[in-house]
């Protein structure tokens, strides 16, 4: 592959439900050939119009479920990735999103900034990714572009300009006025294939005059070059303004914003030449890896071919064929053959087959250089594994995991939804290194864990949706543990005498609390009081105890065992004896050593329009959320609290309903924190209640 | 126990800043070239008062919440490094961060009317009632005399000690006592202002404000390693 790495685009479109994002894709796909027939989303069946725009894509199939579909435009390669819309805090919608160069927003002309769209662009904004955007529907009814450039800038904050204005809009929406280039374009053929530029119909003068001035005194920020021309009066070559508009747009300071109607086929390929001009190539934008060696401190990578290679497995999808895994390239070039080493496991990978995705086809390719996005077939590796070249200790995600701190059971309604749920908890487990899994023999019910209600929500509706699986789900239930909060001594003699060989074993010494570790066990006993090969025993004694707290039944979590010394009988003293010993000596200690019920606070991020962040705090206060602090960015205010986990559920309901669905929130687990005496009794109470139920 | 040592050994408890001392409201000032130390000796009051389970919020124009975050952590693991390792540091550490609140804010989007907007939401909510404000990176020049004033008598009237930090010039203008131009107008507002000056190899507190100069203050400095208050006598 020879493409030059200046002619790469690697765009996201994001959208609001129903703005026209499929419409536009298609649209895109059939200008550049990679289909070669438009199905219409509103077509003669009329299936298309009660149904949203994601069930769509997957009746359409491969074009645009397909994690990145290519397409060429005018010389340039442009991979077009789906991104997930519907949460924003899995790991999954992190790595899609960093693979993206540059964005188009899409926006409906007619429901202006909705609050999908508003979404969409914080996911932008929290991931740094460039856009440019699309008013579409110019051919609706109600269509006022102006009214949505000035919501973008209101309600988004955006420095959005028009670089387009419609020739008229509804029913008479004919075609564009580019004010670059200060010429009429008007779109024919079936398709609006054949492009046709005319002069500026003298009913539009005055305002493209007007709006050409405000796009060439928003750009000029952007260039000396520019405003000594602009102050000169010079003549402005289209060049130096596109030079400028593509300066905003990658520092993400400028918003130039096109127009048409995707549907009736008016301003896709100018928005295409637009993606070239002013969306950024893989070697605009800096993109870092973390040094495994260095405490995960971040490492610039250079998207050049001679250096050793770094790539990311950002998205695996189930074919005939076997597991095909996306790549993206961020350094160096991956060619059919080499060795490569996953990061996370350390193994030692072949490259085999190379291939790159077209609408419905595959393309063997023999290499993909840094900056582009390939798959490969036949690897067995999990979403978001890093691959680099042996001897470079780098990952593009943070190797840390965190542990699930909420559990559900669900239990397949059927046959058939039994094996298509283990089908899907396979992949998903594998996509996904924070959603566990286990099976409970006892109750037949099979638990899944993950970092949130949402989190273990989405998987649940995506069994239900993409594998068929029916399910019927518990009470989803928080992961507490039981610590100690200080040292407490031990001296226990497990002896038994039932005929036979006896049983003997003593142990004395003390727990502590520590931070920072689950469990350590320090032997300090000296002049064999207790023989060497009976210390492992008295350690699986006391590590089984923390698997359940004699408490509350949690595990247990910071405890440090020190063992100092014991006894033992020449013929009675077994690895058994001292086993037990040591679980009885845990008991008695644990029970002194002032326990504690733990729980699991999460670091809540709500970013809400600033007219609602009171009633945002009130709302997190109730839920015994200690606010840390709130950051406020004029249109939109970010509400940072620790709050913890029991008291989040449902929360996602109760948010949207106090903003009228303007705000979102993520939520990652931050720490264990000890639970409030009476809310300790309340679960006490519960857990009796529910013993007695037997639920 | 770890929480009366700290108060206890605290510089600031023989001067007229100590919140523990005295029920005041109004505006005070810590003034100081670029880097000197204003915002350690910002975060040292701060947490002064918060040991004394005072409500502290603080504002800033200049760092996000995990940077003035990190502040507040890094200014308490200094002062309790030196404590015996029995004592549960992060016990305290939990309960001082109840008192605290940050409000962090673009630099454009900061306002006097919406700051007190703000403080009147959580106070009516009874989320937080602060009782003492911290604002970093407060540009008294770029706000109106008449929002200045309002603020003050805001302060007054809702028992609040407002702090503010503020930038000297080593070639700029300044009135009498080395006032900063900006600050001059304002003087009569403030009951407390000190001036960190570097002698040396220490940086001094020094009084300054007309009406009335805490004598208490001029014997304690800031120590470069640490950044932490120290008397003269320690």
């Amino acid at each position: 592959m020879k493409m030059d790495t200046r002619h790469i685009r690697n765009i996201g479109i994001s959208a609001h439900i129903d703005s026209g994002k499929t419409t536009l894709t298609e649209r895109i796909l059939y200008l550049t050939n990679r289909i070669h027939r438009i199905h219409e989303v509103k077509g003669k069946d009329g299936v298309g119009a009660t149904m949203d725009s994601m069930a769509l894509e997957k009746e359409r199939g491969i074009t645009i479920a397909s994690a990145a579909t290519y397409c060429n435009w005018k010389g340039y390669e442009i991979n077009i990735i789906d991104t997930p819309g519907h949460v924003d805090f899995t790991i999954e919608v992190e790595r899609a999103l960093r693979v993206l160069d540059g964005a188009i927003l899409v926006l409906c002309s007619v429901g202006g900034v909705q609050s999908q769209s508003i979404t969409v662009d914080q996911q932008m904004k929290r991931y740094k990714v460039p856009c440019i955007a699309f008013i579409n529907k110019c051919d609706r009814s109600g269509a006022n572009p102006f009214r949505v450039i000035d919501q973008l800038r209101e309600k988004l904050g955006h420095n959005a300009v028009a670089i387009q204005i419609p020739i008229g809009l509804e029913n008479k929406h004919a075609g564009i006025i580019d004010l670059i280039s200060m010429k009429a374009v008007y779109f024919d053929g079936d398709f609006g294939q054949e492009i046709r530029t005319t002069e500026i119909p003298p009913e539009l003068t005055d305002m493209a005059h007007e709006k050409r001035e405000e796009l060439l005194d928003s750009a000029s920020v952007f260039s000396d070059e520019l405003t000594d021309a602009l102050l000169e009066e010079r003549e402005i070559p289209e060049t130096m303004v596109i030079a400028a508009l593509r300066k905003g747009v990658l520092a993400r300071k400028l918003t130039p914003v096109m127009m048409g109607s995707a549907y009736k086929n008016k301003g896709i390929q100018v928005l295409m030449d637009s993606v070239c001009d002013l969306l950024p190539s893989p070697l605009d934008v800096e993109n870092y890896a973390l040094d495994l060696d260095n405490e995960e401190a971040p490492h610039l990578l250079l998207p050049e071919n001679d250096k050793p290679p770094v790539a990311l497995a950002f998205k695996l999808e189930d074919g005939q064929y076997g597991q095909l895994t996306y790549i993206r390239a961020y350094q160096g070039d991956l060619k059919k053959g080499d060795t490569i080493i996953n990061a996370r496991s350390g193994k030692k990978v072949k490259i085999g087959r190379i291939v790159r995705m077209h609408a419905d086809q595959m393309e063997e390719m023999e290499n993909i250089p840094a900056g582009f996005i390939g798959a490969f077939f036949g690897i067995d590796c999990a979403s978001g594994d890093t691959f680099t070249a042996p001897g470079l200790c780098l990952s593009m995600s943070s190797m840390h995991v965190p542990k699930p701190v909420i559990s559900l059971a669900i239990k397949p309604k059927d046959n058939k939804s039994e094996t298509n749920m283990s089908k899907a908890l396979n992949r998903f487990t594998k996509e996904d290194p924070t959603f566990t899994t286990h099976y409970n023999h006892e109750t037949g019910d099979t638990l899944i864990s993950g970092m949130g209600e949402l989190h273990l929500d989405v998987y649940i509706e995506r069994m239900r949706r993409e594998y068929d699986a029916e399910l019927i789900t518990g009470v989803p239930k928080v992961a507490y543990r039981e610590a100690i909060t200080k040292k407490s001594p031990f001296d226990y003699t497990h002896k038994k005498q039932t005929g036979g060989a006896g049983q003997f074993g003593r142990v004395t010494g003390y727990i502590e609390p520590i931070a920072d570790e689950e469990f350590i066990f320090e032997n300090k006993v000296t002049g064999g009081r207790i023989p060497t090969q009976y210390i492992p025993a008295c350690e699986k004694g006391f590590a089984q105890c923390m698997k359940k707290g004699p408490w509350m039944k949690y595990p247990v979590t910071g405890i440090k065992v020190v063992l100092e010394d014991g006894a033992s009988h020449a013929v009675d003293s077994s690895e058994m004896a001292f086993t037990a010993a040591a679980k009885a000596a845990f008991k008695t200690a644990y029970a002194k050593a002032g326990p504690a019920l733990l729980e699991p606070i999460m670091k809540v991020v709500v970013e809400t329009p600033a007219e609602f962040q009171g009633g945002v705090m009130g709302s997190l206060n109730q839920r015994r959320g200690m606010i840390v602090g709130a950051h406020d960015e004029g249109v939109t205010s970010i509400v940072e609290t620790h709050v913890p986990l029991a008291e989040m559920f449902g929360y996602a309901t109760i948010i949207r309903s106090l903003t009228q669905g303007k705000a979102q929130f993520t939520m990652e687990f931050f720490t264990y924190k000890p639970v409030p005496k009476s809310i300790v009794e309340q679960i006490q109470k519960d857990a009796a209640d529910n013993a007695k139920t037997g639920t | 126990m770890l929480k009366n040592m700290l108060i206890l050994r605290d510089p600031l408890k023989k001067t007229g800043i100590d919140p523990g001392k005295t029920e005041k409201s109004g505006f005070a000032a810590i003034l100081a070239r670029a880097g000197v130390g204003k915002t350690a000796l910002m975060v040292q009051i701060a947490l002064n008062a918060m040991l004394k389970e005072k409500n502290v919020m603080h504002i800033s124009k200049k760092d996000p919440v995990d940077k003035v975050a990190a502040w507040y952590e890094e200014v308490f693991l200094r002062l309790t490094q030196d404590t015996d390792p029995a004592q549960k540091t992060d016990l305290l550490w939990d309960e001082l961060l109840h008192h605290r609140f940050i409000m962090t804010f673009e630099t454009e989007t900061f306002s006097i009317p919406k700051l007190q907007k703000r403080i009147l939401e959580l106070t009516g909510q009874n989320i937080f009632h602060p009782s003492m404000i911290m604002i970093d990176g407060f540009s008294f020049a770029d706000t109106s005399n008449e929002e200045v004033e309002e603020l003050h008598e805001f302060a007054q009237n809702q028992g609040l000690m407002v702090w503010f930090t503020a930038r000297t010039h080593r070639d700029g203008p300044a009135g009498a006592d080395g006032i900063p131009a900006d600050l001059e107008p304002f003087t009569h507002l403030f009951e407390n202002m000190i001036l960190l000056a570097p002698e040396d190899d220490r940086i001094y507190l020094k009084p300054m404000s007309s009406h009335e100069k805490d004598e208490n203050i001029s014997g304690l400095y800031l120590d470069p390693s640490t950044m932490l208050i120290r008397g003269t006598t320690d």
